[in-house]
């Protein structure tokens, strides 16, 4: 008697009772680490649980330490945040929970949006004091992981930007670039490279990368001039007239008569290959793009250079800060004691620093640790100008730089505000290509006021007085 | 003769339409052999230097991922919500068919209903309910939401149609109970329509994605979905894309085979209940 | 026995769905009404809004310039997918083609990708230096490709273009198994009266597979108003000029945003948005008939 519901059934039914076997065996049954730590970077796993020849794991160091066991989990950041967010709005808590997690500055808003003390994460004020290490990290980057003064995370570094660019290629043009002090000077500068690289030839080459599809450089820009898109008490900034200004300026970099900047393609095995063939001759470099430059494209090594940014009035900063990790605690985490530990062993202390240094250039948030002669070595990836240094110093630069960046405002309205930015700087490149600067500014204040306008208008509505 | 060259014509641009829609298919293979380096600077392949094709972007899913058990998780799911789908769906569907009961209409207007709904406006809530019965991470909360389907149901109500009442008659005449009567007279006759619902069902819940991805938290029990978008890294500049397309690849190739290898009769299947009246 | 059995059964076989329907349907949907009546922004602080959401929502630009966008993408993907897959399964549908399984696989093979990496393969293809462009430069012998990403015009493009990759082969498939079941006979009949290939298609062809051509056109449609993922992922946002701004995207970044009580009010607006889309193409195709 054939089965009625017909042979496919039968195979899915056969197939489901195999898998279903071979997973119910291979299960052993899993007691929950002490403690669980998701991470969404696969070099900040690679960090923290590969064992580095004879050195064990920070994470096994960890369990040595303190007989406490460590569980990392590595999601996707969309994934992780969605979880997360989930998982927070339902106010859970138990073995699903993570202990810690480390989260991206561009998707942390969301989290700070509850009122102080619903939000998921744990304050970390007293902690930070008790332990003595509130006074030794960068103020501005713990300013950027707070809310109202509440500090919710420990910050993973202090991302400083620099300018980098294809020393030897601007060389041949007979362009002093680093010598620009302003970004007026910078774009004059690649005006000229341009020319002299078009005579021999090079239709595609630009001297900047600039993104065109999202907003991050341009925001990075603004915060050089010590503008966020909106302050600590959620308030658009965009209708300050120099962010037209700024807008402009960007458009103005990216298209019309004057441009010099193309935009960088996704993925950093492509613009590694822009960066070597000389598509592109500069780039925006904060500390933690310095390892896949140096891992996508080595036959760039001693062939490039880093640079102080160009600023647009003399009040801006040289350097800005783009990106960023923090590491946190849920509220409701079952051993917020234990938990802190591995906060300090993993970013603060000494093992994690030099663990750290294995994988990336990125300067740490500890002030003190910036004498550490790592950052001070000649990096020969880098082009020297000074006789008899094998690279240039740029762990130098970047603590440089890192005494100056500006302070990065985390706020629940971002969301909102990015978008509006995008919208904006959209419209600016294509007024940009169409007439060149008549009336760009004008029109950009126009257009930023009305996105301020709107903005203000949702933010209210989802505010609670 | 003008039928020839007509035969010639459909014959040309059913082999351009169907050379753009694989098109990305091949890219897809060939992606998954290159290394980082190549993997942009070439279309294809790195035709002059194919000794760089490599295939460690398999040996990186299947060592440093834990592919198999996406695999095994996926198979286990996707069967198992397939077989009770198909069951449950049948059996609403032979209702809606062939028998009236009081409340058949609201019924049915309320089915249709939940055919508008989006999958968003259920999400939040669905999530918090599963919360509070303790079913966060569990093989439940994939497989019983969803154990009916009112588009199986619908389906199966138009191919039962096909089932003759006077079989029925019969069957309740030697005795048989209602149950008897789907199981040993409705089912065989609608068994090609079986056969492609399941094939359909299979498909969809093999990609299904968005609610597993939040329900399901022990890395164990991921499915391929889940998995292979963790890979999706950010910033996504450190995608490792030719991995990724190798899972990606990997995936696929279950149904792709179910379904080059049934396609006739799931096309004859749907053919026999979906289209008529 | 079998009188009172042949009056139970049905209600116990419709019982696993409304069991089911109440149980994993009725209460996420109370609460999503509920909330959308609320503005919320953690778990424990909720303020009663009435129809505050409902009111910010209908005065939003955005909300609309979603909306239009969303209804645009869902007209041209409509306009397009179902000729074109219908054609291609008129295409396939000869007894004597050759090839035929492996025709039919290599359209429907886009299906199997899922919509999820659909988004990915095609953020690849169309990268600034990506195949696509490669492709074009090379064939104009431009110097740059078009702005997949950067210029709206393009983006819409790409988006439809995506679109319907992925879903030509499922309405072709539907297509040919409607394509089956019309009586050959009737065509036949046809052709005796003299009727000519354009007139076979429109009297028997047309008829023969209205069931399956009015379902895939509303299924098409409930889905086409919900596209996000494609341009969400394409675009890792909304978009140049908010370009791939879709009403789901709205939803999204209203979740995104953390007050729960607005998504679901958006969420609800969708679900308006879907029903009156919905009848007014029953009615439209109702009025149709009538002819």
């Amino acid at each position: 008697m054939s089965f009625p519901l017909g042979k496919p059934i039968l195979v899915m039914l056969l197939v489901a009772v195999i898998a279903g076997g071979t997973l119910a065996l291979r299960a052993k049954p899993r007691h929950r680490a002490d403690l669980v730590l998701w991470v969404f970077a696969d070099a900040h796993a690679q960090t923290y649980a590969k064992d580095m020849g004879p050195t064990p794991s920070l994470l096994r160091q960890f369990t040595a330490n303190t007989g406490k066991t460590v569980q990392l989990e590595l999601i996707g950041n969309r994934g992780l945040n969605v979880r997360l967010g989930s998982l927070y709005m339902a106010d859970a808590s138990g073995p699903h929970l993570p202990d810690l997690v480390e989260l991206e500055i561009g998707t942390v808003s969301r989290y700070f949006r509850p009122p102080l003390d619903e939000v998921g994460l744990l304050p970390l004020n007293g902690l930070l004091k008790q332990s003595g290490w509130l006074d030794r990290l960068v103020r501005s980057r713990l300013v950027t992981w707070s809310k109202q003064g509440t500090i919710f995370g420990v910050p993973h570094d202090v991302s400083p930007v620099a300018l980098c660019y294809r020393a030897d290629l601007f060389a041949e043009a007979g362009v002093d670039i680093e010598s620009s002090r302003t970004w007026q000077e910078f774009q004059d500068n690649c005006l000229k490279a341009q020319a002299h690289w078009r005579q021999q030839g090079h239709r595609r080459r630009w001297a900047l990368e600039l993104f065109e599809a999202s907003s991050g450089y341009l925001g990075c820009l603004l915060l050089q001039r010590g503008i966020n898109l909106l302050d600590v008490d959620d308030r658009p900034q965009l209708d300050d007239p120099r962010v037209a200004a700024t807008v402009a300026a960007y458009a103005l970099m990216l298209a019309g008569p004057r441009r010099i900047a193309a935009d960088g393609a996704a993925g950093d095995a492509v613009y590694a290959q822009d960066m070597a063939t000389g598509t592109l001759c500069a780039w925006l470099a904060p500390d933690w793009r310095l390892a896949s430059m140096k891992q996508y494209a080595p036959q760039l090594a001693g062939k490039v250079r880093l640079m102080p940014l160009p600023r647009f009035e003399p009040r801006d900063a040289p350097t800005s800060t783009y990106g960023g990790t923090m590491l946190g605690i849920s509220r409701r985490c079952a051993d917020p004691q234990a938990a802190w530990r591995l906060v300090e062993h993993l970013y603060l202390s000494r093992a994690g620093l030099e663990a750290r240094q294995h994988h990336s250039d990125m300067l740490p948030p500890v002030m003190d640790a910036w004498d550490d002669p790592v950052y001070h070595r000649a990096d020969p990836y880098f082009a020297s100008h000074a006789p008899g240094e094998t690279g240039q110093r740029i762990g130098e630069l970047y603590v440089q730089l890192a005494r100056q960046i500006p302070v990065r405002i985390v706020s629940p309205a971002a969301p909102l505000a990015e978008p509006s930015l995008t919208f904006v700087m959209g419209r600016a490149l294509a007024h940009a290509r169409r007439h060149g600067q008549a009336g760009l500014e004008e029109a950009c204040r126009q257009w930023l006021a009305d996105e301020t306008r709107s903005l203000r208008r949702r933010i209210r509505q989802g505010k609670f007085e | 003769m003008l039928r020839r060259s007509g035969s010639i014509v459909a014959y040309g641009i059913l082999a351009l339409l169907a050379g753009l829609s694989v098109l990305p298919f091949i890219w897809l293979i060939c992606a998954t052999f290159k290394t980082p380096g190549d993997f942009f600077a070439h279309v294809l392949l790195p035709w002059r230097h194919l000794d760089r094709l490599t295939l460690d972007n398999y040996r990186i899913l299947f060592d440093d991922q834990p592919f198999g058990l996406w695999l095994a998780n996926s198979l286990l799911l996707s069967s198992a919500h397939t077989v009770i789908v198909v069951i449950l769906s049948s059996l609403g569907g032979f209702a809606l068919a062939k028998y009236r009961f009081r409340g058949k209409r609201p019924l049915m207007l309320v089915m249709l209903a939940t055919m508008l709904l989006p999958g968003q406006v259920l999400l939040s809530g669905s999530y918090e309910l599963m919360y509070k019965l303790g079913w966060l991470n569990s093989y439940a909360a994939i497989l019983v939401p969803g154990a009916v389907s009112v588009f199986g149901m619908f389906l199966f109500r138009q191919a039962m149609g096909a089932v003759p009442d006077e079989l029925l008659a019969a069957g309740r005449v030697d005795g048989c109970s209602e149950l008897r009567l789907w199981w040993d007279v409705a089912l065989p006759i609608v068994r090609p329509m079986v056969g492609a619902y399941t094939l359909l069902t299979f498909m969809g819940s093999w990609n299904s994605f968005l609610w597993p991805q939040i329900v399901l938290l022990d890395p164990m029990k991921y499915t391929l979905p889940i998995g292979l978008s963790n890979m999706i890294g950010l910033p996504s500049t450190q995608t490792p894309y030719g991995t990724l397309m190798a899972g990606t690849l990997l995936s696929i190739l279950p149904v792709a085979l179910l379904f080059f290898i049934l396609q006739r009769d799931f096309i004859a299947g749907l053919a026999s209940g979906a289209v008529k009246g | 026995m079998w009188n009172w059995q042949h009056r139970y059964a049905p209600y116990l076989f419709v019982s696993p769905f409304v069991v089911l329907f109440c149980v994993f349907m009725l209460w996420p949907l109370g609460r999503s009404i509920l909330l959308s009546l609320h503005k919320t922004a953690g778990p424990r602080t909720h303020r009663w809004m009435g129809l505050g959401n409902y009111g910010f929502l209908i005065q939003d630009r955005l909300f609309w310039l979603a909306v239009l966008n969303t209804l645009a993408y869902a007209a041209a993907f409509l306009l397009l997918q179902i000729p074109a897959s219908l054609g291609l399964a008129l295409l396939l549908d000869r007894r004597n083609l050759r090839g035929r399984h492996l025709f039919r696989f290599a359209f429907f093979s886009p299906y199997l990708v899922g919509h999820v990496f659909v988004a990915v393969i095609f953020l690849l293809l169309l990268a600034r230096n990506g195949p696509a462009n490669q492709f074009l430069m090379g064939l104009l012998g431009t110097s740059e490709g078009l702005g997949w990403t950067t210029d709206p015009l393009a983006a819409r493009l790409a988006v439809i273009i995506a679109a319907l990759w992925l879903s030509l082969g499922y309405g072709m498939i539907y297509f040919l198994a409607a394509l089956q079941s019309v009586d050959r006979e009737l065509y036949d009949a046809a052709e005796v009266d003299g009727a000519g290939a354009w007139s076979r298609f429109w009297h028997v062809t047309l008829p023969g597979i209205k069931p399956v051509l009015v379902f895939l056109i509303l299924v098409g449609t409930i889905g086409a108003l919900q596209l996000f993922e494609l341009p969400y992922v394409m675009f890792q946002g909304g978009g140049p000029q908010r370009a791939g701004m879709t009403v789901v995207m709205y939803l999204f970044l209203a979740f995104e945003s953390g007050d729960i009580g607005y998504a679901s009010a958006v969420g609800w607006a969708l679900v308006a948005l879907i029903l009156g889309v919905t009848l007014a193409q029953v009615r439209l195709m109702r009025a149709a008939r009538e002819d």
